[in-house]
Parts: structure tokens; sequence; C-alpha cells
């Protein structure tokens, strides 16, 4: 079992490695490949996702032409009439559990290749934009960080007839987010999950495909992976680019930040205060005020796009 | 085998101390763990941050600076009466508070008056946070009709006459003093009727020259508000002394039932969640559904600060400011929107709240019993659709917690008061100006 070699991973190892060989000998056209590749992966994944949504659409009919027979079989007179009609809906069964696995098998397929898209797009506007992007890392903070002089309480807004439905601060504790060698019982810190297989990339596609883009936390004196610090406001950038990885200018960026789940947003009105160079966004007066999961919505307004209102959406999970 | 099976025995028996989640049930209320003493000493005055810079006042850590702002702090000649003195209603025996629900002096305040120890961390002041530095804080009682009620012009000619030498020791020789003396005595562009027509008749050159004398008083009032130190309280102590390995003798210094009462402030009841630091305060704003004082006239909180933020005169962002543009990002970049804002006040420390009833905005509550009932059993915020912009959100959630829980969390929080300290110059005003030690 140990010497069994992943070879799926070592053909993406060889495939990687070749990519940025080539691709810095003839950066445009190996870029330009990469956006291809990509384009055709978002363009397989979309056509899956179409084909599985047609699918379930033809599935949840038959469902019901399926009920329908079987209130039949329940009413039939007699049973060479229940026998045919049971023998209809037991074709009718088969059809739809091959209707549903091929849909379900779509959707996986879908999500695969639109996250192998997305990686591809990943590598290929690397290459393209090549310093611009300084750090390829999920935005992060400082695991040292704790949440002192910070806030962190459950927001709600809740009708006085709710008072009664609501729980003590510590119902719901997930055992597993307390920290086991304390014995106090802190609620405040064994607060709000992410999903565990959440989506934190730093480089994402617009909602409506037509931008591509990618956020990191800028520093003036640190190099590298700069880390996104608790309640002090810092800058970042947004980078974004079409889909064959040319830069969008002058566009319009409206920043919407908010922690699921704790009705909450932003402490700050971060806005775009530059474009830097063509396609790379200033971002300033961003501040978190507690750790936990963010979602950072950036709705982009261009000119130029065939759909005026589109946006790109990254999770931050501190 | 028996060397063998204690530990195992040891292990199951601290695993099972470990993970019963009714913590405060353990038997030996003082034993805590390693890591409970790393999150503790977070709570610690040993562990207070810097004191925060101040971009926008070049005097605030001036020792002369300082000095005169406790003059002035204390000089009760500078209001209308001659009878109110910013001690007042900030008094250093009740831990810079009145101890009243409104204050009053030339009338009645709207809110409570707020201790100032430790402000000079919170980036808002005032329990709404409508001013963005303690400098410009300052100067919002000297002109307020029910507070001070002086008028601009007058009281910068007064401060200035009574001042002068210490005023130009910090600022300079003042260039233009015949400009000041002739100022009318009434003149204040947010004064009554008559003091703003005069206001409106000054040359903008005066109106310069006194807005400029009038923050730099604000900036001298900051300095002295920067120099009030906390000292520890018995809480520090314990914490302090719990970080000493081997050594006992934390258990004496706080009583059984304040360390239980620690351990529901920390967890059950969820009080750590604003009250955060060794300040506890997140310097935050919420909305704990507090009753209103006057329903028909609602408290908007946040809401009515921001709003008044934006039109103040004495922001970091204003010419009377020394900070760059760029320095001033919390004003930049202002939340001025969000549904969170309406009715929420700025979280209070904690720091000798035992000493400072009666409590809320408006002192709505008289003791730290009746706070822990409306935290036990809170009623949502009072909401009237004619009003408020939007229904007014709500932070916290029942506590549900039993009598003898309320009263060792209201033991706790009396762990929190600092002792009086006699010989600190910055607190006593007794102490002469001779008597200022070296190095304070």
């Amino acid at each position: 079992m140990i010497f069994k070699v992943n070879y799926n991973v070592l053909a993406l190892c060889l495939s990687l490695t070749f990519f940025s060989t080539v691709v810095s000998a003839v950066p445009s056209k190996q870029s330009n490949n990469l956006f291809n590749d990509a384009n055709n992966l978002l363009d397989k994944a979309n056509l899956a996702e179409k084909k599985s949504s047609e699918e379930i659409v033809s599935a949840n009919k038959i469902r019901k032409e399926l009920n329908k027979l079987r209130s039949k079989v329940r009413k039939a007179k007699d049973s060479s009439e229940r026998n045919n009609l049971t023998k209809q809906a037991d074709k009718l069964a088969s059809q739809l559990k091959n209707l549903q696995d091929s849909g379900s098998k779509l959707r996986e397929e879908n999500k695969h290749l639109f996250k192998q898209s997305l990686e591809v797009f990943e590598e290929a506007i690397v290459e393209r934009w090549g310093k611009k992007i300084r750090n390829r890392k999920p935005v992060s903070m400082d695991s040292e960080t704790t949440s002192f002089i910070s806030h962190n309480t459950r927001f709600r807004s809740v009708h006085p007839n709710m008072l009664n439905k609501m729980g003590t601060p510590t119902d719901n504790i997930n055992p597993e987010n307390v920290n086991k060698e304390m014995s106090l019982l802190v609620p405040a810190l064994a607060g709000q999950n992410a999903p565990p297989d959440l989506d934190i990339s730093s480089f994402q596609i617009s909602r409506k495909q037509q931008y591509f883009a990618h956020i990191e936390v800028v520093s003036t004196t640190q190099q590298g992976e700069v880390l996104a610090p608790l309640n002090e406001i810092h800058k970042w950038h947004l980078i974004l680019s079409n889909l064959s990885g040319e830069p969008i200018e002058n566009a319009n960026v409206e920043i919407i930040g908010h922690m699921p789940g704790h009705v909450h947003g932003l402490p700050t009105e971060p806005r775009v205060t530059e474009e830097v160079e063509p396609g790379v966004y200033k971002v300033e007066g961003v501040k978190f005020q507690m750790k936990g999961w963010w979602v950072m919505q950036f709705n982009v307004t261009d000119e130029k796009a065939s759909s005026k209102d589109d946006s790109v959406v990254f999770n931050l999970v501190f | 085998m028996t060397a063998i099976k204690y530990p195992i025995f040891l292990f199951l028996f601290l695993s099972s101390c470990v993970f019963s989640q009714d913590r405060e049930d353990q038997q030996d209320v003082y034993a805590f763990t390693s890591a409970d003493i790393n999150f503790l000493k977070n709570f610690s005055l040993s562990n207070l941050s810097p004191i925060p810079q101040a971009p926008s006042n070049n005097i605030a850590d001036s020792i002369e600076a300082a000095r005169l702002g406790r003059a002035l702090f204390f000089d009760s000649r500078l209001s209308k009466n001659g009878k109110v003195a910013c001690a007042s209603c900030h008094a250093p025996k009740k831990y810079f508070t009145d101890g009243l629900a409104l204050s009053e002096s030339l009338g009645k305040t709207q809110r409570s008056a707020p201790s100032l120890l430790g402000v000079a961390w919170s980036p808002w002041q005032y329990w709404d946070g409508r001013k963005d530095s303690l400098w410009s804080q300052a100067l919002g009682p000297i002109e307020h009709p029910n507070e001070m009620a002086m008028d601009r012009s007058g009281f910068v000619r007064k401060v200035l006459s009574l001042y002068r030498q210490e005023y130009e020791y910090v600022f300079g020789k003042i260039e233009d003093y015949r400009t000041i003396k002739k100022l009318p005595k009434k003149a204040s562009p947010i004064g009554d009727k008559r003091s703003q027509k005069r206001w409106h008749k000054l040359s903008s050159y005066q109106q310069d020259q006194v807005n400029r004398a009038f923050s730099n008083i604000g900036k001298v009032l900051m300095s002295y508000q920067r120099q009030l130190k906390l000292p520890a309280s018995r809480f520090d102590d314990f914490i302090d002394a719990m970080q000493e390995k081997n050594d006992q003798g934390y258990r004496s210094i706080l009583s059984e039932s304040e360390v239980h009462g620690l351990r529901l402030f920390m967890g059950k009841a969820n009080c750590f969640s604003c009250h955060n630091g060794p300040l506890f305060t997140n310097f935050e704003f919420h909305n704990i559904g507090a009753p209103e004082s006057d329903e028909a006239k609602v408290d908007l909180g946040r809401y009515q600060g921001v709003l008044d933020l934006v039109k103040d005169e004495f922001t970091c962002l204003s010419k009377w400011s020394d900070a760059k543009e760029s320095e001033c990002e919390e004003m930049t970049y202002l939340k001025k929107s969000g549904p969170e804002l309406v009715g929420a006040f700025k979280t209070p420390t904690l720091r000798n709240i035992a000493a400072t009833a009666p409590y809320m905005q408006s002192g709505q509550f008289k003791d730290l019993k009746e706070v822990l009932a409306h935290y036990n059993l809170p009623k949502p915020p009072f909401y009237d659709r004619e009003q408020h912009p939007n229904r007014p959100h709500f932070d916290i959630l029942p506590l549900k917690l039993n009598d003898k829980e309320l009263e060792n969390i209201i033991a706790f929080l009396s762990t929190l008061t600092s002792p009086f300290p006699q010989d600190d110059y910055w607190w006593n005003p007794e102490i002469s100006d001779s008597q200022i030690l070296s190095g304070n």
C-alpha cells in the first residue's frame, strides 16, 4: 500500500512542471493555451451542468407519471390490470433510477470539471500576470491572533415573540470546537463553523462567468504572503481579468462583506481607491472585527461586459 | 503493573473532568489549566497594549500639555455659571463618573457620564461614537447648553487669559493675541441664535483663530486623559499571581464565589463575547435591548452617531487635525449604513464597574442586579416603525442562570475595581504641580 503510486497526482505534477518550464520560455503562447484549456474545461463543466439539469427535469416528469400509475395500481379492478400496470410502473421506476443516477453523475462531473477549470485558470492567470500576483494562498489571518478587543457576539434581529424560542449562549456548542485543554467553557471561542469543503481559494470566477478574479492582502512593508490583521484597517489588491486573461479596466466595484450566521457586515466600508495597473485594483479600508467565516463579495460593473451586474464571491476562514 | 495503571487512571480521571461540559461544577474552582491561564492572562492589565498612536494630536503625549489639560479639567471657572468643570461629571473618586443616571450641570444631559479610564484605546468617543478622537470629544460638553454652556469665543478668551503662559509653552507664542482679546464674549457656530449671528459676523480669519485655540484646548484635555493609568485590581493580581509557577498564593486573592463568577463570565454567561481584553470592552457598538428612557423619543445610538460624525467640524479629516488624510482611515472608511447601527451603543469598559452605578447609556439600571436580570431574561429592543429606520438588531441571548450564579457574577465584577491611587498626580487634584514626580 505504502509503495502504491498515485498516478493521477504524478501526472498532475508532471504536467505542472511541464507547464511551468515551457511557460516561462514562451509565456504568451503558453498562457493562451492554458486559458484555452481552462475555457474548454469550463465549457464541458457547463455542458455537464446543463445536461444534468435537463435529466433532473425529465426525472421529475417521470416521477409524477410513476405516482399516477402507482395510484392506478392500487385502484385496479382485477389482477390482470394490476399486473399490467405494475409492469409499466416498474419500467418507469427503472427509467427514473437511470436518469437520477446519470443526473447526479453529471452533477459530480460538473463539479470536478469546474474545479479543474478554476485550477487551470489560476495557472493561466499567474502565467499571464506574473509578478502582479504576489501571493496565491487563500487570504488568512495569523493563527496566533487571539480574539481580544474584537467583536465576537452573535447578532440577531428578533421580534419580541421570538424571545422564548432563543437558546442560551451555551446551547448548540459543537463539542469539536471546544478547547479540550481548558476547564473554562468559552462559548465565544467555540463559535461558528465553516463547512469543511468550503472553497477558500483566492482565485474565483464570477457568477456569470465573465471575470476571473484574485484577491490578496498587500503591505508596503512586507513581502510575500501578507496576513490579514485582526481589528486593523488594511489594504488588498483585487485583480480582475476576463476569461482570456485580458485585464478588466475601469470597472466599478462595490464591496460587501458579511459573516454567514452572524447577520452583520464589516465594521468599515472598504472601497476601491485606485486602479494601480490595468486590472489591478487597490482596495482600502478593509477591517475584520472577528475571526471566523467571512464572505467577501465584489459586485463588478464593466461597461464593456455583456451583463452589467456580475459579482465574484470569496470565502475566507480565519 | 500498578505503575502503569495509575497514569491510565489519572488520564481517565482528568479527561472526565475536562470533558464534562458543565465545567463550572468542577470541584476545585481554583484549578485552572495552563490553557485557561494562557487565555485569562489576556484580561490582565499587565497585558494591556501600548496606548494607541494619536496622529490627529501632535501633543497627545506631551507632559506639559497633559499638565495644562489637568488644570483645565478641574477648573470650574471655565463654565457659564463658574461652578462646573469636566471633573464635576467625571470625578476621579468615582472613577471619572458622577454616579448619576443623567448628569446635572447647567441642565440635565441626555446620557449618563461614562468613565474616562481606558477611553484612549477606543477609536470612537461617546456612547454613540459621534466623535472620532478624545480631543474632539472634549469640545462637546464645553458648548453644550446643558453642560458647561460656554460660547466658543468666550471660552477661548477665558482660557487664554487664565492660562496664556502654559498654553504658549505647549503651542508656541500666540502671534495675534490682540484678535483673541477683541473677540465678542458670545459667538459660536452652534450656540443660540444671537451667538450664531455674532459668529457669522466674524471674519474667517477670526473664526480660524478661535477654532485653532479651541481645538488646541481639546488636545491638551486629551493629553491629560491619556495619562490616566488604571492601577491593578484584585482580578489583575489574581491572574498575574496564577502565572507564577508552583505558587498557590493566588488562591487567597479571590473568594470562591468570585472565581465561580469569573468562570461564568467567560463561560455560560458569555459576557466575554463583547467585554474582552484587559479593558473588558471590544469598543464596538451593540444593541442589548436596554429599555428606552423615553419611548416617544427613541435613542438611535450609533445610527445617529454616524450622522453626527459625518458633519462634525473637528474630525481627524478636518483642518484642525494634525493627521495626514491617510492616517484617518477609521473616518475615511466609516461604516455609514447597516441595520446593526440602529439603537446600538458602545460596549462600556467593566473596569471599576461595581463602583460606577447606575448603568447603561441613560442609567436605566440602578445596580448590577438589575443589569444581570436584564441579561438573564432580556426584552428585545423597543421598536417603533415611525421612529426607527429599521427593526433594531438584538445582540444578546437569554442566559437563564440561577440566582446563585447571578450573585457570583456580581461578586466577580467587584474584583475589577482598582484601588484609588491617592498619590497619583493625574488622579488626585490635591497634589500640586510642584510635587509632580520626575518620569511621571
